[in-house]
């Protein structure tokens, strides 16, 4: 992808409104941002869209760099930076708003149901996500993200990096066999 | 954050901005496998006592639900609990830049591996087993909804969020329709509903 000022444009205009609605965090704009950038712009391919993914996953830090990998695949640095800005500034400024009003807000009536109300909705959308990385995989994909979903149910307290590390180690036995 | 000064431990120190920075870099770099929420209690509430169990929890709560990533929002509060809008950028920035640096790194390393059939093979199966988290996150929030279905009083409230659940996930995942159009449509009505579906007494006082 060549470096001029329309796909940084792009890329800001696809992540900057993300920021805004991404209610459940990073993993609730997956489904979104696999379409855009896979589908819409083709910034990715989307096999290279998945190991994005498990990198953002594996690496230290917030999964949500995810969207900052993606700039720098679309757009080198420039790409990287545009992207972190849309994607992280906006709702910063949001949530550093909140953090000013939230005690004045938390006796009111409707936040409750404003608070409630948003929790389908990251729900749905974190459904969606999965589905957007299952698609991507066959048999054993599916097979190894079924047993995580079921185990991590069973066993809620265990470390997030021992399922990834497993389901790696399960992935490579399978390459070997 | 007058209203907190009472359960404010003591040794909020005189740091600066740049220190805190460092603080959120440490922690941003050290946190493998999204760990970093654990690891900012660890650090800010066990290690440094600059804030308070309630505090934390707090910041952590209005964190998950309002918009943006939940670690870099959760940043954004301590920052700003501790030190303001400056702390708040050097919390975002050290949560961000130097994370952003290793994984692009790890991308690099990553496409110079690639002829070996070993290393998709380990990111296929990270990406399935992350995926599996998801799947898991998300079954056991529409498994709460729906034993609420068959709960006494709770009916029309799990009723109508299982629905929304379901409706979002459909329009997003498998229509693909935009995101930001189908989030802003969604969310006044999945608000009302919870309005009217709610038990007021049991919602006051909550949060």
């Amino acid at each position: 992808m060549m470096a001029d000022g329309r796909t940084l444009l792009t890329l800001l205009a696809v992540f900057a409104p993300l920021s805004l609605v991404s209610f459940g965090g990073g993993p609730a704009t997956l489904a979104e941002i696999q379409h855009q950038a896979v589908a819409v712009h083709g910034w990715v391919a989307q096999r290279e869209f998945a190991d994005l993914f498990a990198i953002s996953r594996a690496a230290p830090g917030p999964g949500a760099l995810l969207v900052t990998l993606i700039g720098w695949r679309a757009d080198g640095w420039l790409g990287a930076l545009t992207v972190s800005l849309a994607f992280f500034l906006p709702s910063s400024v949001l949530v550093y708003l909140a953090g000013r009003y939230w005690s004045r807000w938390r006796d009111l009536p409707w936040h409750a149901a404003v608070e409630e109300g948003f929790v389908p909705i990251a729900g749905g959308l974190v459904l969606a996500g999965a589905l957007a990385i299952l698609q991507s995989g066959g048999g054993v994909v599916l097979g190894i993200a079924s047993a995580v979903a079921a185990f991590q149910l069973w066993r809620p307290k265990v470390h997030p990096f021992i399922l990834l590390g497993g389901g790696a180690m399960v992935s490579l036995l399978y390459r070997w066999i | 954050m007058a209203a907190a000064a009472n359960s404010t431990p003591p040794s909020r120190s005189s740091a600066a901005p740049v220190a805190l920075f460092f603080y959120f870099s440490k922690v941003g770099v050290l946190s493998f496998g999204g760990a970093v929420g654990p690891r900012l209690h660890k650090e800010f509430v066990e290690g440094r006592r600059w804030l308070s169990d309630a505090e934390f929890s707090t910041d952590f709560a209005v964190a998950r639900m309002m918009p943006g990533a939940n670690i870099v929002n959760l940043g954004a509060l301590i920052g700003r609990r501790l030190m303001g809008p400056g702390g708040a950028v050097a919390a975002v920035l050290g949560l961000l830049v130097g994370p952003s640096l290793v994984a692009i790194g790890l991308v690099a390393l990553a496409d110079h591996w690639k002829a070996g059939g070993t290393l998709d093979a380990a990111l296929q199966g990270v990406a399935a087993s992350a995926a599996g988290l998801l799947l898991g996150m998300g079954l056991k929030t529409g498994g709460r909804m729906a034993r609420m279905v068959f709960a006494d009083g709770q009916a029309a409230k799990g009723i109508s969020e299982l629905s929304v659940l379901v409706a979002i996930f459909l329009l997003v995942g498998l229509l693909r329709l935009p995101m930001t159009v189908v989030v802003v449509c969604f969310a006044p009505f999945s608000a009302a509903l919870a309005f009217l579906t709610g038990d007021k007494a049991a919602n006051k006082g909550r949060g």
